[in-house]
């Protein structure tokens, strides 16, 4: 094919590429891929489930600063209420829906009489005890409100009904208002409370929901005189905050790194053709990578996006090895010749830098071993356009620019001042080896999940001071019953309660938030009216225990007739969905495999103290979401470092097998091996924390590190040609820093940490190269 | 028996609702003008007795206690005899306390809370509105005698409450009657009545305080 043919073919296959990318982008920026996938699979497969579940599909707004709060708050949860993406808004608990608990609950007050119905019931039914509830009953009709206490005491004289309506308005998440409307626990605020349709970590449906929520606030605050201010919580603006925050960092690191390149190659090249062509390199890989993730496995994760830009640092590399090499040729060299000539150090480049990132895809990190499949597929994407279309694009050789003239003339002369001073030349890996030496001890390691993403600390403080108001309990710890079915879930959950109740009891934590509040199993309620009728003669001694206290005998015979002939089935799940009380079941979650009834803890003091009440509980669990997440991060982290050992491994094989001589193989390994170790070094001497993210860009430095050795080991062998090799080993550098450098200066601390280390080990690969060329030299003439 | 919750109000019949009953005099004034008297009485404070006829219990229950208010939301109801137990309205809010323990609960979310402890203190502080708004009225006067007949405008009070009645003489208040539908009947007279008090900061801590014993201040 001719060369316009090729041109054509190139850009050609870059606009598809492009096109298709564009069509199909799908982001997302959910934790769950940073969650690992395969260690302790049940725990970790209910923590990934249990992030994106009703639990987290959910909103508290709060609305303070003003006499108008409580309407504006109404008006605006009657405005959502019709939103599409709002599947259910409650902003009070009326006296419809007292109602529809009096109907949900009263018929079944037999059932849901007492959590230990063996030994609760016989001794609520004994003589002292039945003569203290009629005490009690006779005291409540002596208060203003005993008309509505005389109704009901007949069919229920003990009070159970009461005693239902005491566990749900402990559990519910706000005080009730003046206006009929929930209110924060200070009474300061006015409470919304809403659940989402779409998964709170879907940016594309949450941001216009976020938005459509702030405009209809606006609305509403300015209708009812200003002055109110609207806070928030919820999952949703968090997740969105920290996309548009990687949004605008990748925007800002795109701008900045393409200027700084844009830059470097008109002083360099002096020529915007030259940048084009070396840019469809990275292009290529981009795209490629790219396009085969959305199209295996879409969305893409932002961090995995912004992974991406490495991949520009590492295949700019190969075109502009070869565009110098070819400027630097002699007069009239044809540019396929030049592409021949680099192609084995090319390739050799390529596969090493591939191999090492593949070992990414052994992670247990989901995102990483999306990483890594999107580096092994955008490497060997560059490299093939630099070796095979490339060439197409360039003229003759010979045509190296002032500034590539002296830059190859200047580190020619550096280089064979160096070879001269052989002693400065082992000097410098000796001084790295000793950095290594001294800085690895001293790395500080950070496992914390949390810090690997980017939340806005004002909305983190907003989220958590909203949380406070209305829902006193912890984030990220609970107890979870696990069962095969919902039924031994809620028997499970029943017994839970039981358990912590004595843990709170212990002082091991404030409080629980439990669905067993709400509903018990089918079990426990039978439980109960078993005991009520297994009470001999339960009539009598009701009778004689209140008629002593002044009612009159025959006043209780419709309870023991609810005793002997309920009137309505022990409570279900499904009785509740539809009621007012619908979302105390959103703690029921169906998983894959099974049901999960998710209790809510307050004030965790001790987490072994929770653990040891639930001993021998089968299927119940204590999670502290962050507390696994964290050990397993750890676990992570290590492997990462066993992986990078292994693509250490891997290279060297293949080193020794190109060069076939262990001194050779070993020098154009150093740069790799070493300047991973010596950037941990550095971190350690300089007080810098290590993340899992900062191991992964570990392996980055390796695959590009080996690189600068080969083309330093293969320099080494034409000397005439080293000052076009040093050369173009400067500008890949430069490039790699102007890229990795602006990805240090993101606010994602995930891009952060791989700009930072990939920064340094390449620049320290820079510096390790004239020694690394010098004692190559000296081998070669050996 | 024998005092009075408002005095030297000037009383003579008027006409509130449809319906209502009313019997002129040359000297009477209007439902109104009771009304805003009323709300310029300041605090008060007064002892009563309570006797509820319950179907349940085969004797009338009595109890005995102080009623406190002070304008222009602040009511409590504090019963001595015969346990100890106090009902504190402040605002929207209501705390109620008894052998059973101590609960908050909001009156504007129940309309049947409000009108078994609020009646009292929209009568005492002139709200003529608050009372329309809940009630059709029923005013009546003849010669030094004059009764208010209240009656539920909500159709869930409706189902409990048949009428309030509350009767006084001259210009005092001397008893209120709760006629419930079931047959019940609550009748509660006032006595040793005090009015126009300014309570201090300390008493209004003391005797409208919406928090328990055992709560945080």
């Amino acid at each position: 094919m001719s060369d316009a043919g090729l041109r054509a073919l190139t850009l050609g296959l870059l606009a598809a590429l492009g096109l298709y990318c564009a069509a199909r982008l799908e982001l997302t920026h959910s934790i769950t891929h940073f969650l690992p996938s395969e260690a302790d699979p049940e725990l970790v497969e209910l923590s990934i489930q249990l992030v994106d579940s009703p639990l987290t599909r959910r909103m508290v707004l709060a609305v303070g600063g003003g006499p108008g709060r409580d309407a504006a708050a109404a008006e605006l949860g009657e405005v959502l209420r019709s939103h599409s993406e709002v599947t259910w808004v409650e902003t009070g608990f009326d006296e419809e829906a007292m109602r529809s608990v009096y109907e949900l609950y009263f018929d079944r007050r037999i059932y849901l009489a007492s959590d230990a119905p063996d030994t609760e019931i016989p001794r609520m039914l004994d003589a002292k005890h039945l003569q203290r509830s009629a005490g009690r009953l006779r005291s409540r009709l002596a208060q203003p409100a005993s008309p509505a206490v005389s109704r009901m005491a007949p069919a229920d004289p003990l009070g159970l009904f009461e005693r239902i309506l005491d566990r749900i308005r402990a559990a519910q998440p706000a005080i009730s208002t003046g206006v009929g409307g929930f209110a924060s626990s200070d009474g300061g605020h006015a409470i919304v409370l809403l659940g989402l349709r779409s998964s709170p970590f879907d940016s594309s449906r949450q941001a216009p929901f976020l938005r459509d929520l702030e405009q209809e606030f606006s609305r509403l605050a300015a209708a009812h005189g200003g002055g109110l201010v609207l806070e928030k919580s919820g999952v949703n603006q968090i997740a969105v905050a920290s996309e548009r925050s990687v949004r605008g960092d990748i925007n800002f690191i795109s701008a900045v790194s393409i200027a700084g390149v844009c830059t470097l190659f008109l002083l360099v090249f002096r020529s915007l053709r030259h940048l084009f062509i070396a840019i469809l390199a990275p292009l290529s890989a981009f795209a490629a990578a790219t396009a085969m993730a959305l199209f295996t496995s879409p969305p893409l994760h932002g961090i995995t996006l912004g992974f991406g830009f490495v991949l520009i640092g590492v295949t700019i590399d190969y075109p502009i090895h070869l565009m110098t090499h070819h400027a630097l040729s002699p007069e009239g060299t044809r540019p396929r010749d030049t592409a021949a000539r680099l192609r084995v150090s090319l390739l050799l480049s390529g596969v090493t830098t591939t191999l090492a990132f593949a070992t990414l895809a052994l992670s247990d990190f989901p995102g990483l071993r999306e990483m890594g499949s999107f580096a092994a597929i955008g490497v060997p994407a560059g490299l093939a356009l630099t070796t095979l279309l490339l060439p197409a694009f360039l003229g003759r050789g010979g045509t190296a620019t002032p500034v590539q003239i002296a830059l190859s003339a200047g580190l020619g002369r550096l280089v064979r001042w160096l070879g001269g001073h052989r002693g400065l030349a082992v000097a410098i890996p000796a001084t790295c080896a000793v950095i290594s030496a001294v800085g690895v001890p001293q790395l500080r390691w950070e496992d914390d999940p949390a810090t690997l993403m980017a939340a806005d600390p004002s909305l983190l403080a907003e989220h958590e001071r909203v949380r406070r108001r209305v829902v006193d309990v912890d984030d990220g710890r609970f107890v979870v019953a696990l069962a095969p079915d919902a039924e031994s879930a809620l028997a499970l959950n029943d017994r839970i309660d039981s358990r912590l109740g004595d843990a709170v009891a212990e002082g091991h934590l404030g409080g629980v938030r439990s669905l067993h509040s709400f509903l018990w199993s089918q079990e426990l309620q039978r439980e109960n009216l078993a005991a009520f009728r297994s009470a001999p003669d339960l009539g009598g001694r009701i009778e004689r225990a209140f008629s002593a206290r002044g009612f009159r005998p025959d006043a209780f015979e419709s309870f023991t007739q609810a005793v002997a002939s309920p009137v309505a089935a022990p409570l279900r799940p499904e009785d509740l969905a539809g009621s007012p009380l619908e979302r105390a079941l959103d703690s029921m979650v169906r998983l894959d495999e099974g049901w999960a009834v998710v209790t809510s803890l307050r004030e965790v003091r001790s987490g072994e103290g929770v653990r040891d009440a639930l001993a021998g509980l089968e299927g119940a669990h204590y999670v502290d979401q962050q507390e696994i997440v964290t050990e397993l991060y750890e676990g992570y982290r290590r492997s990462t470092l066993r992986m990078l050992g292994l693509a250490s491994v891997v290279v060297f094989v293949v080193l020794q097998l190109r060069y076939r001589s262990l001194r050779r193989g070993l020098l154009a390994f150093l740069p790799s091996v070493l300047v991973a170790l010596t950037t941990l070094g550095l971190f350690g001497m300089l007080g810098i924390t290590v993340n899992v993210i900062a191991t992964v860009s570990l392996v980055v430095v390796l695959g590009m590190g080996v690189d600068y050795g080969i083309f330093s080991v293969d320099g080494a062998q034409r000397p005439e040609r080293l000052g076009a090799t040093m050369s173009s080993l400067l500008v890949s550098c430069l490039t790699t820093i102007f890229v990795f450098g602006t990805l240090a200066l993101s606010s994602h601390p995930a891009l952060r940490a791989i700009g930072l280390t990939t920064a340094s080990g390449i620049l320290l690969a820079l510096l390790l190269s004239p020694a690394v060329f010098v004692l190559a030299s000296r081998a070669t003439t050996r | 028996m024998g005092g009075s919750l408002h005095g030297g109000i000037g009383l003579a019949g008027s006409d509130d609702a449809p319906g209502a009953t009313a019997s002129p005099s040359p000297s009477a004034i209007g439902l109104e003008e009771l009304m805003g008297r009323l709300a310029q009485s300041g605090g008060v404070r007064a002892r009563f007795r309570e006797t509820k006829h319950l179907s349940l219990l085969t004797a009338p229950l009595v109890s005995e206690g102080t009623l406190h208010f002070a304008p222009p939301d602040r009511f409590a109801r504090h019963t001595t005899h015969p346990g100890n137990a106090s009902i504190v309205v402040d605002g929207d809010r209501m705390a109620m306390r008894d052998e059973t323990g101590h609960r908050v609960v909001d009156l504007e979310g129940s309309r049947v809370a409000r009108h078994f402890v609020d009646n009292l203190r929209v009568l005492m502080r002139g709200d003529l509105a608050g009372l329309r708004s809940r009630y059709k009225i029923g005013f009546h006067a003849d010669g030094s005698h004059w009764q208010l007949r209240l009656e539920p405008r909500s159709r869930i009070v409706r189902r409990i409450v048949e009428q309030v009645s509350i009767e006084g003489r001259g210009a005092e208040l001397i008893s209120m009657e709760n006629l419930e539908t079931n047959g019940d009947r609550t009748t509660t007279v006032f006595f040793e009545v005090e009015t126009g008090l300014d309570f201090t900061p300390t008493e209004i801590e003391r005797l409208f305080s919406l928090e328990g014993p055992d709560d945080p201040q």
